[in-house]
C-alpha cells in the first residue's frame, strides 16, 4: 500500500488524505477516501447548462410582458437557482464518502443533504468484500460498486460508483489480513 | 400612505402578481440557503478537511444572494 498522499480523479480516489471524520480514534489512520467517479456526476452539470440555455431563450419571451427591472430580477433569481442546484449537487457528491482506515470501513451518506447516515464496520468483523462493475461507461472509466459484508446482524457497507473498484477491494482485503 | 395608494392605482395586475411571487419565492430561497448553510456546518463536522472553510464561505455567499434577492423583491420590484 502506497504511503504517499495522492488525490486522483478530482479527489474521488484519495490515498492517505489529510481528512478526519467525526468518530475517528486517536491512533486511527485514514488510508483511503472514496467518492463517486466524476463521470457519474456529469448529468447534473448538463442539466444546469440546459437550464442556463432555457433562461437565455426565455429572455426573448419575457421582454414582451415585463419591464427591465422585473426581467433583471427574474434573471438574477433563475441564476441563483442554477447556482444552488450546482452547489447542492456538489455538496452531495463531496460529502458522500467512503473512508477506509487501518481499523474500520466508514460509509458516510447524506441523502438530500439533510439526512445523515454513517455506517461503521470494523475490519475484524468483515467477512466478504466484493466489487462489481457493469456497463459500458463503468468499463471505460473504471468505476464500480463495492459490497462489504459483515458478520451476522452487523450492517453491511456499500460504496457506489467508486473509481478503481477492484483495487479498493484488494486494499480492504490486504488490511483485513494484515 | 399616498405612496401605497399610488402603488395600487398605477401598477397593473401583472406587476402586482410579479411582486407577490418575487417576495414569496425569494423568501423560500432564503430559507433554503439558511438550511444549506447549517447543513454545510454539520457535514464539515462529519468529514473534516482543509477545504471546509472554503465550502462554508461559498454556502455563505449563497445566503447573501438570498438576502439580496429578498431585498430586491421588497424594495426594487
Amino acid at each position: 500500500m502506497n504511503k504517499k498522499t495522492s488525490h486522483a480523479l478530482f479527489h474521488s480516489f484519495c490515498v492517505r488524505p489529510d481528512i478526519r471524520f467525526e468518530a475517528q480514534d486517536e491512533n486511527e489512520e485514514v488510508i483511503l477516501v472514496l467518492r463517486a467517479h466524476p463521470f457519474t456526476q456529469i448529468f447534473w452539470i448538463i442539466n444546469a447548462f440546459i437550464m442556463f440555455l432555457i433562461l437565455f431563450l426565455l429572455n426573448v419571451v419575457l421582454s414582451m410582458f415585463f419591464n427591465s427591472t422585473q426581467i433583471l430580477f427574474f434573471n438574477f433569481f433563475i441564476l441563483a437557482i442554477i447556482f444552488s442546484y450546482l452547489w447542492f449537487n456538489f455538496l452531495s457528491w463531496y460529502f458522500n464518502v467512503g473512508i477506509i482506515t487501518n481499523h474500520r470501513v466508514v460509509d458516510v451518506d447524506f441523502s438530500s443533504i439533510i439526512y445523515k447516515e454513517v455506517t461503521y464496520a470494523n475490519l475484524g468483523k468483515i467477512e466478504d468484500v466484493s466489487s462489481k462493475s457493469a456497463g459500458f461507461f463503468s468499463s471505460i472509466f473504471n468505476y464500480g460498486n463495492i459490497f462489504i459484508q459483515t458478520a451476522g446482524t452487523e450492517v453491511n457497507v456499500e460504496f457506489f460508483n467508486v473509481p478503481r473498484a477492484s483495487e479498493v477491494a484488494k486494499i480492504v482485503n490486504q488490511l483485513i489480513h494484515s | 400612505m399616498d405612496q401605497i395608494l399610488n402603488f395600487f392605482n398605477n401598477q397593473n395586475i401583472i406587476s402586482l402578481f410579479f411582486k407577490a411571487f418575487a417576495i414569496c419565492f425569494s423568501l423560500i430561497y432564503l430559507f433554503f440557503a439558511i438550511v444549506i448553510l447549517k447543513q454545510t456546518q454539520v457535514m464539515s463536522q462529519t468529514v473534516q478537511s482543509k477545504t471546509s472553510s472554503l465550502i462554508f464561505f461559498i454556502s455563505l455567499i449563497q445566503l447573501f444572494i438570498g438576502i439580496a434577492l429578498f431585498s430586491m423583491a421588497i424594495l426594487i420590484i
